[in-house]
């Protein structure tokens, strides 16, 4: 059941009207426990036993982590629970791409190995859950979070239809307290909710699934368009990667406010960054602050505590070793969380590169500011060339990222070397120009109110009307246009 | 703020609110304006440079030429050492699912413009939902007035046997009276043509109009439960169709009328027909009989089918209908060589 569905709505109408109707929170729990189970199964109904199967065994280990005292038991205990989370999405989501490595490895040796590749289902949102899971077993491992003792509040935290399968990864620590306080929202949350809903949809159907039409037919079938075009469907994904997501966030935000819970921030403008380590700030906030949490902060102090035994002059060159290594490792591995795939791991891996890269040779040891201050021409000037230099970089890397393969990728950039002009380059330029546009202006909105609720700044006629008018578009380009899936979905 | 003025507020927003989003998606290209004006003589006729977008199979971006067809502008008066061929059909002809790059008519024109030695201009004045009535219409009155060497006219079996010929009270009607055809525009007395007539200036100049008239399509054509409850309006409404009413019978022999146009073309002889689908073998007999030169795009089609290669499959969508990128080279290239091979030239 996608968001920007119809169905998706009426759906939301039954489960928020039966929510307003049940009194206490134990009902609510329930509700809204079945609900998203419902929502889950409604793709698919197997993959349920997944979801249970994660559910159940976080739930049982951190009750015994609870109770456990000795240390090799506890690692005992967190080891059985990463097993299974990772082993079940190792399974459904790597199996194929670590087998063809294999198999190209061993090839590439003169070795022979009989072609294996399964035919496996990814089950949606198999990486966000699992993150989610992860993250509650490692706190409770870590004594930073006292187990739920309640199968059901747990079981809806996983489970939470909003978020459920593309995030934002939500942590324990802040939506259990919710679902354990659970009541009918407050009118400020339903007058939110609504709004962040508008928003999301127009961001996700008018930009992101508008942009995707051109962009899935010329990455479909690169061999049939000229470079100015090529180049134009690279911004364009860029755009829509962004809406989409973004757009997505806003829905899932808006439609937990009606039910009374506040998730976090997924995006923070990220397009009008004017670094990498600013991007990955702005920049699906609930995967950049998970895994600085739970791969980067352990990595780099592992590697720190190594490199502190060479005795180097100073504690700069120890941070100057070690901030690259943890940063590629970490970034590979992000890469890889997002899909199975070469492209995906170059991906990341370039992102690691640009941070290193950016952190030793540009900024040092000097912290990046969130907000930029601007306070002479120079500025302006540095202003100008971080923010170009870091988009240019950005949407290059999304390339790998969109790519069907690395031949995909070659033909691409064999295209912008031996540039083919077109006759179309106009249209594509106002095309691309308006949905450039478009993001910028909402992202500028939100940048100068500080706030995603923008919109609520205005008289409430005034927004009302805003939104009602998006509400009636959206509808009638659903109503003519097949939705599309959520980008992230396939992760 | 009183009752009044909040709502003066709200509607004022909406209004400016929908007029911003226009521009937004005519600008981005998202939705194009209605592309057509009703003409008294043509029916529904291309709006001279309007831009055009479709995202329906493949990509199509566009626009109608300065003389009201799709297509490079080729004015009426041919230049010396030029070859015309005019090519009339349905969507397929029409292209509206690739660049206009990659539209067949252009392959013809560069392998026919080779064999032959000169400039070739293959003029694309086909109509969705057209057939061989509407085809022979558009041709007397609007195609036959650009000087031509060639007028090609795509049909399919449907063309030939027509269950319906589009919205009639917008279109010319054609019909055979004692063997003669006649073409009659009663239509423009008709409400809807007054109706659109006066609703033109907006409509065609307002893509949320256009998609809430494209919603009104979705809705008049009965395939809104599956747009609104997805998988579940397969378990609810039982699929469509008249009680006791089975799959309509088509005529065995060629209607009258088509049987007059058929005729009718067979008297120029710069007219062919491409048949772009494979017909009966009666109907064939038939059709061949009218004495027109026959191109049968049909067989060849049939016969990239039978190689394992579709035409009509989309591989970026997963879905099968117009001709497809790989299916436009090749016909443009037989089409070429069909003509080649006419000796016309």
């Amino acid at each position: 059941m996608l968001f920007n569905s119809f169905i998706f709505f009426i759906f939301l109408a039954v489960v928020w009207g039966l929510f307003r109707l049940l009194p206490g929170r134990r009902g609510r729990v329930l509700l809204l426990l079945l609900a998203s189970y419902a929502f889950y199964a409604y793709w698919d109904w197997r993959f349920i036993s997944l979801l249970a199967i994660s559910t159940l065994t976080d739930f049982l280990v951190s009750l015994r982590l609870e109770r456990t005292e000795e240390k090799r038991a506890r690692k005992r205990l967190l080891g059985l629970s990463c097993l299974i989370n990772l082993g079940i999405l190792g399974f459904f989501k790597y199996f194929n791409f670590f087998l063809d490595s294999a198999q190209s490895l061993l090839g590439s040796l003169g070795l022979n190995a009989a072609s294996l590749h399964l035919h496996i289902v990814l089950p949606i949102g198999i990486s966000f859950y699992t993150f989610k899971t992860l993250s509650y077993t490692i706190d409770v491992y870590r004594r930073k979070l006292k187990p739920s003792h309640s199968l059901p509040d747990y079981a809806l935290f996983v489970a939470f239809f909003p978020n459920l399968v593309a995030g934002p990864i939500e942590r324990a620590g802040r939506l259990l307290p919710q679902i354990a306080d659970l009541r009918a929202p407050a009118r400020r949350q339903i007058r939110e909710g609504l709004t962040l809903i508008t928003l999301g949809l127009f961001k996700k159907v008018l930009i992101g699934d508008a942009a995707a039409r051109i962009v899935n037919n010329i990455f479909g079938q690169p061999e049939l368009y000229r470079s100015p075009e090529l180049l134009a469907a690279l911004i364009l994904f860029s755009i829509q990667v962004y809406a989409d997501f973004a757009g997505y966030s806003n829905i899932a935000s808006g439609v937990a406010r009606l039910f009374g819970v506040e998730l976090m921030k997924n995006f923070e403008q990220p397009y009008l960054s004017r670094s990498f380590s600013e991007f990955w700030r702005r920049w699906h906030i609930s995967l950049s602050t998970w895994i600085w949490d739970y791969i980067f902060n352990p990595l780099m102090s592992a590697i720190l505590r190594r490199v502190a035994r060479w005795k180097l002059p100073d504690v700069k060159q120890e941070m100057r070793i070690a901030y690259p290594l943890a940063a590629m490792v970490t970034m590979l591995l992000c890469g890889l969380w997002h899909g199975a795939g070469i492209t995906f791991v170059i991906w990341g891996g370039l992102h690691g590169l640009f941070l290193s890269f950016e952190r030793l040779a540009i900024y040092g040891s000097k912290s990046i500011p969130t907000r930029p201050r601007i306070r002479s021409a120079r500025g302006v000037w540095r202003f100008i060339a971080g923010w170009v230099s870091t988009q240019a970089l950005v949407t290059f890397a999304w390339l790998f990222f969109r790519a069907k393969d690395l031949g995909q990728v070659g033909y691409f950039l064999r295209q912008m070397v031996h540039w083919q002009s077109s006759d179309l380059t106009g249209r594509f330029a106002v095309i691309v120009l308006s949905f450039g546009l478009m993001v910028l202006g909402l992202d500028l909105l939100e940048y100068f109110t500080r706030s995603e609720l923008y919109l609520l700044k205005l008289r409430p006629a005034m927004a009302a009307g805003i939104g009602f008018a998006v509400l009636i578009v959206v509808a009638l380009y659903l109503a003519t246009n097949k939705p599309l899936p959520f980008v992230y979905f396939q992760f | 703020m009183s009752l009044i003025k909040k709502t003066i507020v709200f509607g004022m927003s909406v209004l400016a609110s929908l007029a911003l989003i226009d521009v937004y998606l005519q600008l981005a290209e998202i939705q194009t304006p209605m592309e057509t004006r009703i003409d008294p003589k043509l029916g529904p006729a291309y709006i001279p440079g309007k831009h055009i977008t479709r995202f329906n199979e493949g990509l199509f971006i566009g626009s109608a030429n300065a003389f009201g067809y799709m297509g490079p502008a080729v004015p009426p008066r041919r230049r010396d050492g030029e070859l015309r061929i005019l090519m009339l059909g349905d969507s397929f002809v029409l292209g509206h699912t690739v660049l206009p790059r990659q539209y067949f008519g252009r392959v013809l024109e560069d392998r026919l413009g080779a064999a032959v030695g000169k400039v070739v201009r293959a003029m694309n004045f086909g109509k969705a939902d057209f057939n061989l009535g509407n085809m022979f219409q558009y041709y007397e009155d609007f195609a036959s007035t650009f000087d031509h060497d060639l007028a090609l006219f795509f049909v399919g079996e449907g063309d030939l046997l027509p269950s319906h010929q589009v919205v009639s009270s917008l279109y010319p009607g054609v019909s055979v009276r004692d063997g003669r055809i006649i073409i009659d525009r009663s239509f423009r007395s008709s409400r809807t043509y007054r109706f659109y007539r006066a609703i033109e200036p907006v409509f065609t100049r307002s893509a949320v109009l256009r998609l809430a008239f494209n919603t009104y399509k979705v809705v008049e054509s009965g395939s809104w439960e599956a747009v609104v409850l997805d998988k579940l309006a397969a378990l609810l409404y039982k699929p469509r169709g008249k009680p006791g009413s089975s799959v309509p019978q088509r005529p065995q022999d060629l209607p009258e009328l088509s049987r007059a146009v058929l005729r009718e073309l067979a008297k120029d002889p710069r007219n062919v027909l491409v048949l772009q689908t494979s017909l009966e073998a009666g109907l064939r007999a038939e059709v061949a009989a009218a004495g027109l030169p026959l191109i049968d795009l049909g067989a060849y089609l049939d016969q990239l089918l039978a190689q394992g290669q579709d035409p009509y499959y989309w591989p970026v969508t997963g879905m099968r209908g117009h001709w497809n990128h790989a299916a436009q080279s090749l016909i443009g290239r037989f089409l070429a060589d069909q003509i080649t091979g006419m000796g016309r030239f």
